[in-house]
């Protein structure tokens, strides 16, 4: 490992100053929450009166290892409110969350998360931040959102990209599907790309959901077409579709390299993690790195408190430090593994953690919002035909 | 040493190309090319489906179907460390739903079965004497038997075409291919010359070489268990009949009409719970209570005790299965602190969960199951309707008569007591009959 590459704080900083970092800030929120969210405090004691969770307060938290006896809100509960109508249950005592998106929608309510102003802008820092360290997106590169713009879709993926990316690039964002659908999409695509007309050295990335990309690739190939973005190819939203089943994940990556004229490093997938409104984009080396302030672990099935084993499998958990409208310590329902712990550096010379999403655990259904806009572009679709 | 285990029966001596899977300590022994194996089968069809209604009569299968009953029981419980790796149940488990499944397979029984559908066995062998003149009923050249994970449907479904004397190819699940094994090889230790006629050959489901030759002919039959998203493939490429057994799910309805009767009733729902770890259709997924929500709360605290101390320990569970039961204790804990009406009460493999809220959900299964309490039967009746592709049984204290007339139109097709929701002796299945959907008649006049 290259120590010289450590900067005083960044993604090159020495772990420990990382994990110093990730406890104040989790830790303070987690008292701020117990002392201000009595939903959340009731819950606490829910917990440890039905023996499945410790007797907890913010001054039990001393330790990085402390951490993970949070009490953890798994995010099928998001999905329960919202189909009960019940969002506001949750939301903290005087805080004003009047800000809303979305996920889901592939088993009927879509799940409803809100924030407040303060919240949102503290999110946005950090991932304009981790966009510019991991993805090297810049001020002045432009970026084609293959997505519906923000006006027409209240989902995560969009909104929270959407604020990203005017954090660094401003008003350089185009979209895929500003209107209703006339024809191809790598047709809308060459089109936005002359408008754009891209200079010599210029950068566009393209940024949007797998089915996105798959159709529009598997349209130049037929063609035999290649397009120059010159920037890097973005990937969000889950690789499951309506129909087709999960698309090849080294079929597209190849594709992409290919018809798009960049090399497979450029190729990014990035993990969204909507119950905490962050994103984990692949470096280079194609990991998944966690924004600096998070604190991501997997945990044992049976007992959300023990973190398994790195390398083992179990359920990926998130804690954030920026959110103050609900709890943002969440235990997903999807199975994944960490792949470099936040006492390692990645191959690409960055700190932990890099984890891998595996599957959504078996026996719940899809969700993701690439499948909600993958309905929303065939709703548009048919608008047309009608 | 590892045992070996070949998952593949066919009656040709031939070489065959294998490769190997590790389960636990064992090794299963797939053919490498099952296409050919297909293939051999389907050249044969025409010979086998003339041969089968040669050297049989309708009446000898029953028997040798009772015998190889017995003779499985033997075999599955000289092989329970295997077939514990494959289905994942303990072994004292194991040996309690062999015993279960076969108790449904006596000859007297299977006579019954075939008689009270077409009235004559005879019938099936020659033109037998009719309402006008002479009848006689036809199967299909060949047929499939598609099995699911879970053990049981096997011997019954090979009886459906072995009485009729079809020749049949089965296709094990991948996961659990040795209860079929097991099932097959017992009819050829009773029989040697049967198992020229029921073949038994894993391949991947949706393997297009295979099933587009092999469901594409038209006199053939396919009967198929599975989800929603099998029987789809299946029908879509079949061209013969497809009797298909899709997934499915049981309630209990309960009244408690005093407090002493609680333990008992709690007993007997937790059979029901623990039987087959609610993997098998008949299953309950939800407790409806009657008139008594102090009394659901007080049912589910017995029924937690009675599991507690089951001696039946539940089936081995993975990463996913742990992670969606939990995700859903946790959730329940904090709609409970949200202040809904909900209680939790879980043990080392268990999870039941009260809830005010009556609507009908599906367990994650493993021994989770929902109580619920709801005012009466014409409220559940409503709150049903839209689930009523689903509910296969319904087991009850109450009067069953009154339960089927009230669901009568909600596709159900078994009603009865609490504690017997396991299928004992079965006689329609999904409310069907067995042998008929697979046969057409000739009349003589």
């Amino acid at each position: 490992m290259n120590m010289d590459n450590i900067t005083e704080f960044g993604y090159r900083t020495e772990p420990e100053k990382i994990k110093k970092r990730k406890l104040e800030g989790i830790k303070n929120n987690f008292k701020y929450f117990y002392d201000h969210n009595s939903f959340y405090r009731r819950y606490c004691e829910t917990i440890y009166k039905y023996g499945i969770g410790d007797e907890i307060s913010p001054e039990d938290i001393k330790t990085y290892e402390d951490l993970y006896k949070i009490p953890l809100l798994p995010s099928d509960f998001f999905k329960e409110l919202s189909a009960r109508g019940l969002e506001n249950y949750i939301i903290t005592d005087n805080i004003k969350a009047n800000i809303f998106f979305t996920t889901s929608g592939t088993t009927g309510t879509q799940t409803k998360y809100l924030f407040d102003e303060n919240s949102l802008k503290l999110i946005n820092e950090e991932n304009i931040f981790t966009c510019k360290e991991i993805l090297n997106v810049k001020e002045g590169d432009k970026v084609i959102f293959l997505a519906p713009p923000p006006e027409r879709s209240r989902s995560g993926l969009v909104q929270g990209a959407y604020r990203m990316f005017q954090g660094i690039v401003k008003d350089n964002i185009y979209f895929l599907y500003e209107e209703s659908i006339e024809k191809e999409s790598s047709k809308i695509l060459e089109e936005l790309m002359k408008k754009i007309k891209k200079e010599p050295g210029d950068k566009i990335h393209l940024y949007g959901p797998p089915f996105v990309y798959y159709e529009i690739a598997k349209e130049l190939e037929e063609k035999n077409k290649i397009m120059d973005t010159g920037g890097k190819c973005m990937i969000t939203g889950g690789w499951k579709r309506w129909k087709g089943g999960e698309i090849p994940r080294e079929e597209l990556y190849n594709l992409i390299a290919e018809r798009f004229n960049i090399e497979k490093k450029d190729v990014r997938d990035g993990l969204g993690l909507t119950d905490i409104f962050m994103w984990c984009p692949e470096c280079e080396y194609h990991k998944k790195h966690i924004p600096l302030g998070i604190h991501v672990s997997i945990r044992d099935p049976e007992n959300f408190n023990i973190p398994v084993e790195s390398g083992e499998e179990g359920l990926l958990a998130f804690m954030s430090p920026y959110i103050k409208s609900y709890p943002p310590f969440v235990v997903t329902g999807d199975i994944g593994v960490e792949t470099t712990s936040v006492e390692e550096f990645c191959e690409c010379g960055r700190t932990g953690n890099t984890i891998e999403h595996k599957r959504r655990a078996r026996g719940t259904l899809p969700r993701g919002c690439a499948l909600v806009l993958e309905e929303l572009i065939k709703r548009m679709e048919n608008e047309e035909k009608i | 040493m590892r045992k070996k285990y070949r998952v593949y029966s066919t009656p040709k001596e031939k070489k065959i190309d294998e490769y190997f899977r590790e389960v636990d300590n064992f090794t299963l022994v797939y053919p490498s090319n099952p296409e050919l194996l297909i293939n051999d089968f389907l050249k044969d069809a025409n010979k086998l489906s003339y041969e089968f209604k040669e050297e049989y009569s309708a009446k000898d299968i029953p028997k040798i179907w009772d015998r190889a009953g017995k003779e499985c029981i033997k075999l599955c419980e000289e092989n329970l460390d295997v077939l514990s790796a494959t289905t994942k149940f303990p072994e004292e488990a194991l040996k309690l739903y062999v015993k279960n499944i076969f108790d449904n397979l006596k000859e007297i029984h299977l006579l019954k079965i075939v008689e009270s559908e077409i009235g004559n066995i005879d019938y099936l062998d020659k033109f037998a004497p009719s309402v006008g003149g002479y009848t006689k009923a036809y199967g299909p050249k060949y047929a499939i038997h598609i099995f699911p994970e879970t053990i049981g449907p096997q011997p019954l479904s090979t009886f459906q075409t072995g009485v009729i004397k079809t020749p049949a190819i089965c296709k094990p699940s991948s996961g659990e291919p040795i209860f079929t094994t097991l099932w097959i090889n017992s009819l050829k230790e009773v029989d040697n010359n049967i198992g020229k006629y029921i073949w038994s050959v894993p391949w991947k489901g949706g393997n297009e070489i295979i099933e587009d030759k092999l469901f594409g002919n038209e006199d053939s039959a396919i009967i198929v268990y599975g989800d929603n998203a099998t029987i789809d493939n299946v029908k879509s490429k079949s061209k013969g009949k497809v009797l298909e057994y899709s997934f499915k799910a049981g309630i209990e309805i309960i009244k408690i009409n005093n407090s002493e009767e609680i333990n008992e009733i709690a007993s007997k729902v937790v059979k029901d719970i623990a039987y087959m770890d609610q993997g098998a259709c008949f299953s309950p997924h939800v407790v409806y209570v009657i008139d008594s929500p102090s009394d659901s709360k007080k049912l589910c605290e017995k029924m937690a005790k009675e599991l507690d101390n089951y001696p039946i320990k539940r089936k081995k569970i993975g990463v996913d299965e742990k992670s969606v039961i939990s995700m859903l204790k946790y959730t329940c804990l904090l709609e409970k602190s949200a202040g809904l009406d909900v209680e939790v009460y879980s043990g080392k493999d268990y999870l039941i969960i009260y809830e005010e809220d009556p609507s009908f959900q599906l367990s994650p299964l493993f021994r989770t199951i929902r109580v619920k309490p709801i005012r009466n039967i014409d409220e559940l009746a409503d709150l049903l309707y839209g689930y009523k592709n689903y509910i296969q049984t319904i087991g009850t204290n109450l009067e069953k008569e009154k339960i089927a007339d009230s669901f009568k139109d909600y596709n159900i097709s078994r009603i009865v007591d609490i504690g017997k929701m396991p299928i004992n002796i079965l006689y329609h299945h999904e409310g069907r009959p067995l042998i008929s959907p697979l046969i057409r008649w000739i009349d003589i006049e």
